[in-house]
């Protein structure tokens, strides 16, 4: 096919390769290849230079189903905001490149509500599309501006929201959203939307239902378990994602389920009601935080060097909240420049405590802030929001419960 | 048979070399480790359409629950991506496919073919196009071999009740073979020899699993109606069974349809069911009472101008319903050609025929099942009988255990195929490529030859080797023993054993217990004799080290034969070889015994 010019994507054409000629369609070009499609679906690859184009038929007519960037579905009295920021669950397969990525076609969500198109009217809205990978601190401001917006004409929000990231995304929108007056139920999948398989539609389905219910709070909607049929809700600050592929990869952490789907019956436990008073919004957050993982390899250097230019920085200490005594002069010194030294635990599960070790009494003297059963995550995205919020007490509102991120009493839940 | 008649064949091949895309050993225990359930839903391929196979399922709406065994992980429950390609599957394909005289491609990109009847977790079957163009030399002529794929096998269906199907997920992900040819067969014997030939294509590498349906035949079969596969033929002998009755069932239903056609045609586009349970009150009739008493109703419709087409000699229009029927899980179905009959009597039908408003010609249909379900039949058996009137006969059937084809599914397009995103396109290694182009030098049957000529066997042995997939035990053995003496092994000695112990020995045990024995010494008389004492019960690990496998020496053979003697002074030759055995289940040289027995 060199020095001959390639026909668009999709277009039928005759050629000849290897001696053989075949009726195919165009699908693209790949560093020096030809990709086609073969009348039995077969895709072939075959070098461009070895492959002559004998005819070019039409181009084939584009049936892709597409729809609006805006859309309204269901005819019921709920009115339901669904606002869509990319990931998985909204992503397809993109046929020039191949490889999986958010798509502006929303259109699988019909199918997915059928059930419940009597009673609610859905309105959903592409606010943006990237993996959640991709999102910054700059990127939950501008989605707490959506929400509220979203907030103050319906009923429920549901956000579609890629899951590497979902559940820093959702601490930020629990403390940014001081009163709600509507749930924000985030949903993903780990499936993405054009596999039969996808978790998404379950995924979306049930979030939609849990919207249904008075809740005042931001929670993570996802697959229960490997099988379909069942669904989590768990509080925004609770929730990690605990495997890379499966469904039920999001756990929560401590006490934070806070809602269930078994059979299309929803059953809702310990939640925070919605407010009936207007929406209260925070939409500042100090973006000088961090977490520092700390290893039997970790220095000094290596702390100063992380803690450069930061306001609070997250250690992921060792079990109860122990960090080498090597670095408790380093601390010391932080501290006392000025940066919020925070304890969380890499244990994830149980409570930090600097009381019961020699180790931990040293760190609580050089002024680190041990912060109970807090996420560590949760504890960043905190920092940010109470550094703009109540900087003078930060360390007192570091220790104590706002949003359920953090429980005096340690229930005898399962471990995960 | 008809002239028009053309014949193709999709021939599968399981591997045995490892799972597909996952690191799980191919065969397990069936133990059962867990079970989840799921559902799944069509979705669009690269051309925005949905395949026409993936709809029809999708509106059957079902549940379906999945069994883990030993040798499932989490991608086979997809939950994890797939891993690359098994190198040793693809490496055993492309040798098949240049067997058979295939180009083989050299860039490979794996798609995904949406399948949603449940029996590929992920919705789709991982597929790639490895080679085309190939032939094959066969008594009746030139076959072409249009191309040979390697794809995951689909997980094994257990039960199937209403709206729900139960599979075990061992199977799934077992590498496949499939070879299709282009429609150059011409008659039921051709078929089996082309099956035949192309099978040996595929044992011949020695990497065919030897489970019972690690073959399986889709025929192709086209007599100017329309494509019809047919799925599911396990043995060569099937192949002609399914397609005479194939045969047979399109030519009843071309003459129904000229029936049908002489009087006016069928022209609804649903069927107008009416609910008839109140006739059944009090009913003899056991399927209807079965239904009522399941909360199920009884519905009636008329089937214009198919009175006597329903089930008469030679025209069986029943049957085609009654298969879309049970495709929605429905089996209650009854028809008037079978009327009266099943315990309803001729005044009940009279009364249907009138509120039905049937006319002279106009057959009437009962379905036994939910009011939901009656809804969606109607004009799915429409539909149907629409299609067959107007001899559009293509479709995906099945050879069911009553030896004839049954209806599975509509014909899937080209639609169902995308490519598979989590597997990168890639290149096939010089080294792979040029190892199968020489491994396709020497036909099967050429191979078999070399195969008797190296090994000193005779050809029908080294031919039942690789049909009854033991090339490779033979070759393992063949480290330990001379060639001859584990060709016996395995096909007499093991066989035997294993009647005897009414079970089968797995290929590393026996290889195992050969290894163990050579190591001390000892030759193969001792390994037949370790076999033989397995038989009688003996734990597998305590035989290397068993006196009973020692062959007798020169002086306690002597002994016995004296001892023997004594007793019976004019014993012949054959008698004290029986004798020996009586008194010890050890080994002997017999001619050893004859030149001591200087009888």
């Amino acid at each position: 096919m060199s020095g001959q010019s390639l026909p668009p994507s999709g277009s039928k054409l005759q050629i000849e390769h290897d001696g053989q000629e075949l009726h195919v369609t165009f699908i693209k070009e790949d560093s020096g290849y030809g990709v086609f499609k073969l009348a039995s679906g077969y895709n072939v690859r075959f070098p461009l230079a070895d492959v002559k184009i004998i005819k070019i038929y039409d181009i084939s007519q584009d049936h892709r189903k597409t729809m609006k960037e805006e859309t309204n579905i269901g005819r019921g009295a709920h009115r339901i905001s669904l606002l869509s920021t990319g990931g998985t669950i909204s992503s397809r397969v993109d046929y020039t490149t191949g490889a999986v990525r958010p798509t502006k076609d929303l259109s699988f969500i019909r199918e997915a509500i059928s059930d419940l198109e009597d009673r609610i009217n859905l309105r959903t809205e592409i606010i943006d599309s990237i993996l959640s990978e991709n999102m910054t601190p700059s990127h939950w401001i501008k989605i707490s501006h959506d929400i509220k917006k979203a907030m103050e004409s319906s009923e429920a929000v549901v956000l579609l929201h890629g899951t590497d990231t979902m559940s820093y995304t959702a601490s930020a929108l629990s403390f940014m959203f001081e009163k709600q007056t509507a749930p924000v139920i985030m949903t993903g999948s780990q499936r993405s939307s054009d596999r039969p398989s996808s978790d998404a539609f379950e995924n979306i389905e049930s979030s939609i239902r849990f919207s249904l219910e008075n809740i005042g709070e931001v929670g993570i909607c996802m697959h229960a378990n490997s099988s379909d049929g069942s669904a989590i809700l768990i509080r925004g600050v609770r929730a990690r994602k605990m495997h890379t592929s499966r469904r039920d990869a999001f756990k929560p952490m401590g006490d934070g389920e806070i809602g269930r789907i078994t059979d299309r019956r929803t059953f809702i436990k310990n939640i925070r009601k919605k407010t009936d008073s207007s929406i209260e919004l925070f939409d500042q957050l100090d973006k000088r935080c961090g977490i520092f993982y700390f290893t039997p390899a970790s220095t000094e250097e290596e702390l100063e060097n992380f803690s450069r230019g930061k306001k609070a920085v997250v250690i992921m200490a060792t079990g109860l909240g122990h960090v080498a005594e090597a670095l408790l002069k380093k601390i010391r010194d932080l501290s006392d420049s000025g940066i919020h030294i925070v304890i969380t635990s890499q244990c994830l599960n149980g409570r930090v405590d600097l009381d019961v070790y020699a180790s931990g009494r040293n760190l609580s003297a050089s002024g680190a802030i041990p912060v109970e059963d807090m996420l560590p995550e949760t504890a960043m995205v905190k920092s940010m929001y109470v550094l703009k919020k109540d900087p003078d007490n930060f360390a007192k509102l570091m220790q104590s419960d706002m949003r359920g991120e953090i429980t005096l009493r340690s229930d005898t839940v399962e471990i995960r | 048979m008809n002239k028009d008649l053309v014949i193709g064949l999709e021939v599968h091949l399981q591997l045995n070399t490892g799972k597909l895309f996952c690191r799980c050993p191919v065969s397990g225990t069936d133990q059962i480790t867990g079970q989840i359930s799921r559902r799944l839903k069509p979705t669009s391929g690269e051309s925005g359409l949905v395949d026409r196979a993936a709809i029809y399922e999708e509106e059957r709406s079902r549940a379906f629950d999945y069994v883990l065994t030993d040798n499932t992980c989490l991608v086979e429950i997809d939950e994890e991506p797939p891993r690359p390609m098994n190198p040793h599957a693809l490496s055993a394909a492309l040798k098949i496919a240049a067997t058979l005289k295939c180009s083989i491609l050299e860039d490979i990109e794996c798609m995904r073919k949406i399948v949603i009847d449940g029996s590929n977790t992920s919705g789709f079957q991982r597929t790639s196009l490895i080679a085309m163009n190939g032939s094959l030399d066969t008594e009746r002529g030139k076959v072409r071999i249009s191309s040979v794929c390697l794809e995951e096998d689909s997980a094994r269906k257990i039960a199937e009740e209403d709206h729900m199907v139960k599979y075990s997920l061992g199977r799934l992900g077992i590498p496949l073979v499939e070879i299709t040819t282009e429609p150059d067969i011409k008659s039921a014997d051709h078929a089996i020899e082309v099956a035949r030939l192309i099978g040996l294509s595929a044992m011949i590498t020695g990497l065919i699993t030897k489970d019972s349906d690690s073959i399986r035949q889709d025929v192709n079969l086209s007599m100017g109606y329309g494509r019809v596969e047919i799925k599911g033929i396990s043995r060569l002998s099937q192949i002609k069974e399914a397609i005479e009755s194939e045969v047979s069932r399109q030519q009843s239903i071309a003459r129904a349809s000229e029936i049908i056609k002489k009087r006016g045609g069928f022209n609804r586009s649903y069927l107008e069911f009416i609910d008839v349970s109140d006739l059944f009150e009090g009913t003899g009739s056991i399927l209807v009472k079965k239904g009522l008493s399941e909360g199920k109703r009884i519905f009636a419709a008329c089937l214009e101008n198919m009175n006597e087409t329903l089930k008469q000699d030679d025209v069986r229009m029943g049957q085609e319903i009654a298969d879309i029927a049970r495709a929605f899980s429905v089996g209650g179905v009854l028809h008037s050609d079978e009327l009266p009959g099943y315990g309803i009597d001729d005044s009940t039908v009279k009364t249907i025929s009138k509120k039905t408003g049937r006319g002279v010609n106009d057959g009437i249909l009962l379905v036994i099942t939910t009011k939901r379900t009656a809804d969606i039949l109607s004009r799915e058996i429409a539909s149907r009988i629409t299609k067959l009137i107007k001899l559009d006969l293509q479709e995906t059937r099945f050879f069911s255990d009553k030896g004839r084809t049954a209806y599975l599914r509509p014909l899937p397009g080209a639609e169902r195929m995308y490519p598979e995103t989590d597997v990168k396109p890639f290149h096939v290694t010089n080294e792979d490529l040029k190892e199968a182009i020489d491994f396709g030098k020497l036909s099967a049957e050429e191979r078999i030859d070399k195969i008797s000529k190296d090994y000193g066997i005779s050809r029908q042995d080294a031919n039942t080797i690789v049909t009854n997939m033991r090339l490779p035990i033979f070759l393992a053995l063949g480290e330990f023993i001379p060639f001859r003496s584990a060709s016996r092994l395995i096909l007499q000695k093991i066989p035997e054993v294993e009647r005897k112990m009414g079970k089968s020995i797995e290929d590393e045990k026996i290889i195992w217990l050969v290894q163990s024995i050579v190591k001390h010494g000892l030759d193969v008389t001792s390994v037949e004799a370790g076999f033989e004492i397995l038989s009688s019960g003996a734990e597998m690990k305590s035989i290397p080290e068993s006196g009973e496998i020692v062959p007798l020496s020169q002086n306690e053979l002597r002994d016995l034969i004296g001892d023997i003697k004594k007793n019976n002074p004019g014993i012949r030759q054959g008698s004290l070889m029986n004798e020996i055995r009586k008194k010890t289940r050890r080994p002997f040289d017999p001619r050893t015994v004859i030149s001591i027995a200087d009888l």
